[in-house]
């Protein structure tokens, strides 16, 4: 193996060791099941491999690996239909006010894995990872007016969903919402 | 309950566990990814040689006013040969006929008849209009099942990195990289005087090109660029440098003729007795073709109906599976307008996928890769 072939390794290891935690929770929240999302990690992490000789930075390379789970992740959603879950499971609009906050929790869940995927990434990119509107709109390879537009337009169908007596965010997210 | 957006999505993440992904694994993955687009470079390389006869012999018969008849396939393929192994993430079987491209199991209908297409792992890039001059040409990206989005138009010279997910194009003075993982572009390069017509080279981590400037009096008097994308730094690099990045991007072939251990690519084929044999050599012989990645012996059998059959190797699919395109007897080479067929190495068979006295288009280096001069 060359010496520049074995350091490319050695950091991309590194990546993976470091930070693969973290990319497996975000590929989680994208797809909402477990499998798939080590499904989504492991071809994200591939694609970095193959990349790696013009990444060769960790932190770089994470950013491009969440990219990649992003846009991954949408591109599966069309081909797989993963998103689709059984009607059954789907609370009615307007049950969150007779049931519990743990069943609110789980109906919110569901509704948002019921989002359009660039919708739920936006979400997921913004208050999850606490990412900025320029951010989210570099990972998900878009411009800030469609991150700000994807972010209020899937945030309001949770509301719609949910039911006004849902708060989604604390007086100190509000900042964060518009 | 204030504040349960950004709670459920901290304790539902927290409460995903950990994947249990082995490293030597994804690097083991990764590698045999890198190794299969080497292979397939092979082929789309062989490909673009084969596109551009067909595109003249395409000229000519539009010269002479008439236009081949067209069907859509007889046969339809099974998902089985035309879509990607999901457990070892392949490309689809992709071809198009006049502005229809079959991408897998997809049909995608273009607005006009494509004049390259170009298969990465999330989707298909295609773009059209490049006989009408670089105004109107429109380069677009689908997955298969949404629209075609237009990526960019005015464009020339669009180049797939077959050892890489980099697109590359011209546009105007300036040399365009893009990332079709992430779907942008990573660098506009301008370009220190004229590219004139040679490759622009994508590898996975730099670009290759050579500028001239006006005291250029022939093609072999340019600078050899090298662009890497990692730092954004462009260097001047010797013709040997130039001529090991094509080497590079066209990589080890997948079926090698000969003995098991030769570098001399298998794409050209007849029928014999109903099995591909490679074509013969140049004392008349015909040598054994093997599969370079186990040294076994190439042994494949073609339905009824091809015996004496020229065909060539296309588009591989992923490490088992090609795609074979019966050449046509148009007197201009060997162009590729006879029936599609898909092979698959492990069972010894082979399946038409397509039929039909048609100018395919299929995937590959529309400018091919390599270096004059």
């Amino acid at each position: 193996m060359a010496e520049g072939h074995r350091r490319d390794v050695a950091a991309y290891s590194d990546l993976v060791t470091a930070r693969s935690g973290s990319l497996f929770r975000t590929a989680y929240l994208m797809v909402g099941d477990h499998q798939l999302a080590q499904d989504l990690l492991q071809e994200a992490l591939v694609k970095t491999y193959v990349a790696w000789p013009r990444l060769r930075d960790v932190a770089k390379a994470e950013a491009y690996t969440r990219r990649t789970i992003v846009n991954t992740a949408i591109s599966w959603r069309r081909r797989r239909s993963f998103h689709e879950r059984p009607l059954d499971v789907l609370p009615d609009a307007g049950v969150a006010d007779r049931v519990d906050e743990l069943a609110t929790r789980d109906a919110l869940w569901v509704q948002l894995h019921l989002l359009p995927p660039r919708q739920r990434a936006a979400i997921v990119l913004r208050y999850y990872l606490d990412l900025s509107e320029a951010q989210t709109a570099e990972a998900m390879g878009c411009s800030v007016g469609a991150v700000k537009s994807q972010t209020s337009t899937g945030l309001r169908r949770l509301r719609d969903r949910m039911g006004p007596e849902v708060a989604l965010f604390t007086t100190t997210d509000k900042g964060m919402t518009s | 309950m204030n504040g349960m957006l950004r709670e459920l999505l901290s304790e539902r993440a927290d409460a995903a566990g950990s994947h249990d992904l082995d490293l030597l694994d994804l690097i083991a993955h990764g590698e045999r990814r890198v190794t299969r687009r080497r292979r397939v470079a092979l082929a789309g390389t062989a490909a673009a040689v084969a596109l551009s006869v067909g595109a003249s012999l395409a000229l000519v018969q539009a010269g002479d006013g008439t236009s081949p008849p067209v069907s859509p396939p007889t046969d339809p393929p099974s998902n089985a040969d035309v879509l990607p192994d999901t457990a070892d993430p392949s490309r689809p079987l992709t071809y198009g006929v006049n502005a229809t491209i079959y991408y897998g199991d997809r049909i995608i209908e273009a607005a006009e008849d494509p004049d390259g297409l170009y298969v990465f792992d999330d989707g298909l890039w295609f773009f059209t209009g490049e006989n009408e001059g670089t105004s109107t040409t429109h380069l677009y990206y689908t997955d298969g099942s949404s629209e075609p989005v237009e990526i960019a138009r005015g464009i020339d010279r669009v180049t797939p990195g077959e050892v890489g997910s980099l697109l590359v194009w011209q546009d105007g003075d300036d040399v365009v990289i893009y990332d079709t993982n992430v779907r942008d572009v990573v660098a506009r390069v301008p370009l220190n005087g004229q590219r004139l017509g040679n490759p622009i080279i994508p590898l996975e981590d730099t670009v290759h090109w050579r500028e001239y400037d006006d005291t250029a009096d022939s093609i072999s008097d340019g600078r050899s660029v090298r662009y890497d994308v990692s730092t954004g730094t462009r260097t001047r690099v010797s013709r040997a440098d130039e001529r090991a990045a094509g080497a590079r991007a066209a990589g080890p072939p997948h079926l090698v003729v000969g003995s098991a251990d030769s570098r001399n690519p298998a794409e050209d084929f007849t029928v014999i007795d109903s099995r591909l044999e490679f074509d013969t050599d140049a004392q008349g012989a015909r040598p054994p073709v093997f599969v370079a990645a186990t040294g076994e012996r190439l042994r494949v059998t073609v339905p009824d109906g091809y015996e004496g059959e020229s065909l060539g190797v296309r588009q591989w699919l992923d490490d088992d599976r090609f795609a074979l395109v019966v050449h046509g007897t148009g007197g201009i080479g060997r162009v590729p307008t006879g029936d599609l067929l898909v092979c698959r190495i492990s069972s010894g068979e082979c399946r038409t996928v397509a039929s039909g006295e048609q100018d395919w288009l299929l995937p590959g280096a529309f400018g091919g890769v390599g270096a004059e001069g």
